[in-house]
């Protein structure tokens, strides 16, 4: 770990009095769960003091050396940065993109990659095609309403979108949907589950954010996109 | 008793409240009405066919039928509906016009979030002038309300959207590029997208050159040295004139307000996209939302009959006030009991 850290640094470098603008130490959101890990090695490597998050056990709060680090799942990272309980955060492109609460988004960590699609169950596409032409509507489950409704818009299909919180793949094995909207890493969940896909919504990565406000008064969040970018450069 | 509520994003306000929101409006209605601006009202119903005119309304707008069968419009904003009201009614006046208000605005937002739907604005227009004069008033003016408001930390971020525009221009008469993708780089200016806007940099038929100029404008911040380096990334691509006003403006409010920290920051692109020249918005630390926007908007009055440039800003009251009372959440203090108990952390 470097023994300067990057908040000090920065701080020093802009004549600032090592707490910024806001008076105290930069507060950082990191996501649990798929992209914890890599959101960890990146802060450390970009120079942050990141003591404890390698083993966080319940913890949710870490207040190390300048920076403060906030534990908490991905899907809540957007909303609490918007209102500015953090100044920056590391966050899916798909909860940035479901969430739609307008962060800054100064950095693509190329980690965590997943792609949106849209599946069905293998073989039911002859189906598929005519309960569309009969009812008018399609009836697709996804953890992404937001997502989904503006793909569907796009395309100009007419859909009942059906909200669930995981395990998306079994509404069309039961036939409660004729579809799912769902992330897929390598699509192998997808295919044990009989589940084929039919079409691409968006590509998604973790990123860099922070609130329209630290971004804009608190140099430090530029900084740290900076040093970000440079690790990830490094890396890849 | 459970229907006797109010709707979610509006709220009733008790006196202690009511009192500071009386008494921030009447201090910054006083710095408004020094520099010469004059009250007006404006209707909370508008026809959206009148300010349609001025493009598409935005979804977040309330709507509905009266029963001549119009379609009616809940006031998104102030701008537009003053924009009508002088294109209509104030042609004979003589410009420069100076207007203040106070009225509340309304938009629609997702549940679960926390978010109103009815904000109120104090805000200014000021109407028929394009001079640099008229960009530093509005600056200052907004310095002297947030500082007679009480707030004791706030920072101004400026900057015109005119380099933008121009480097924009530039990069679809050289390269292979059109106004879809024009159109696709300002979309990800005003959604803050600048990880989208890297991506259309890179775009083939954008030159590497002006990809890269790209990139490092939208990112710019800092104070007058941000100046110097757009100036270093405009070179050979124009904005010359524009950069020079931005120059002048930050100098000259820099050194009648020394205690205010004004910043240049390119980012500040508003979702309004009738904004043609400065951009400003007011942030306290801890508030991840701006205190107040505004900009220059020289060609809207013209969709309202009137051709004359204009420019101004809105406070938003509640986030003023919120500010003032500590009740920001990046405000908010750990408890100091969690400081301790943190093992590895404490530096």
């Amino acid at each position: 770990m470097a023994a300067n850290n990057i908040v000090a640094e920065q701080c020093s470098s802009s004549g600032d009095d090592g707490q910024g603008l806001v008076g105290r130490a930069l507060r950082i959101a990191v996501p649990k769960g798929s992209l914890y890990r890599d959101s960890v090695a990146l802060l450390a490597d970009s120079g942050l003091d990141t003591s404890g998050l390698d083993d966080p056990k319940r913890q949710l709060v870490f207040i190390n050396q300048g920076v403060e680090f906030y534990i908490l799942r991905p899907t809540d990272v957007p909303v609490m940065c918007a209102w500015g309980g953090v100044d920056c955060a590391i966050c899916g492109k798909d909860s940035l993109l479901e969430a739609d609460l307008g962060l800054v988004e100064l950095a693509d960590l190329a980690f965590g990659a997943c792609r949106f699609v849209v599946a069905e169950p293998e073989g039911a596409g002859q189906r598929v095609d005519e309960r569309y032409r009969n009812r008018g509507v399609l009836r697709v489950a996804t953890k992404y309403p937001n997502i989904t409704a503006e793909h569907y818009r796009k395309q100009g299909v007419q859909i009942e979108i059906i909200k669930m919180h995981g395990n998306i793949e079994l509404a069309p094995l039961v036939g409660m949907a004729d579809r799912i909207v769902d992330i897929t890493a390598t699509g192998s969940t997808l295919r044990e589950n009989h589940l084929v896909i039919v079409d691409e919504v968006v590509a998604s990565t973790a990123r860099f954010v922070g609130n329209p406000a630290s971004v804009r008064i608190d140099p430090r969040v530029h900084a740290l996109a900076k040093r970000l970018t440079k690790s990830v450069r490094r890396e890849g | 008793m459970s229907e006797a509520r109010t709707a979610r994003g509006f709220r009733d306000i008790l006196p202690t409240e009511a009192l500071s929101r009386e008494r921030v409006c009447a201090h910054v209605q006083e710095v408004f009405s020094s520099w010469g601006y004059v009250p007006v009202e404006t209707p909370t119903l508008e026809l959206a066919s009148a300010l349609e005119a001025a493009g598409p309304l935005d979804h977040s707008s309330f709507k509905l039928f009266d029963s001549d069968g119009e379609l009616l419009v809940l006031r998104p904003d102030v701008t537009l509906p003053i924009a009508r009201l002088v294109g209509t009614r104030m042609v004979d006046y003589q410009l420069p016009l100076r207007l203040r208000y106070r009225q509340t605005v309304f938009r629609e937002a997702r549940g679960w979030r926390g978010q109103a739907r009815a904000f109120t604005q104090i805000g200014v227009e000021h109407i028929g002038s394009d001079a640099a004069s008229a960009d530093i008033e509005i600056l200052l003016m907004l310095d002297e309300a947030l500082q007679q408001s009480g707030l004791a930390d706030y920072a101004i971020a400026f900057c015109s959207v005119s380099p933008l525009r121009c480097l924009l221009g530039r990069c679809c008469e050289q390269g292979q590029v059109g106004g879809d993708w024009e159109h696709a780089v300002l979309a990800a200016c005003h959604d803050n997208d600048l990880v989208a806007v890297d991506g259309l940099s890179r775009s083939p038929g954008v030159e590497v050159a002006y990809g890269n100029a790209l990139r490092a404008l939208v990112r710019l911040n800092g104070g007058a040295e941000a100046v110097e380096q757009a100036r270093a990334i405009m070179s050979g691509i124009g904005g010359d004139h524009d950069l020079l006003l931005l120059e002048r403006s930050f100098a000259e409010v820099s050194q009648k307000r020394p205690q205010t920290r004004f910043i240049i920051d390119f980012s500040v692109m508003s979702s309004f996209d009738y904004y043609t020249g400065l951009v400003l918005a007011a942030y306290a630390p801890g508030l991840g939302i701006p205190l107040a926007s505004g900009g220059r908007y020289d060609h809207t009055l013209a969709q309202f009959g009137l051709a004359a440039p204009a420019a101004g800003f809105a406070l938003h009251l509640e986030r003023i006030i919120d500010t003032l009372s500590q009740d920001v959440p990046g405000g908010a203090v750990c408890p100091s009991g969690l400081q301790q108990a943190a093992p590895g952390g404490g530096g």
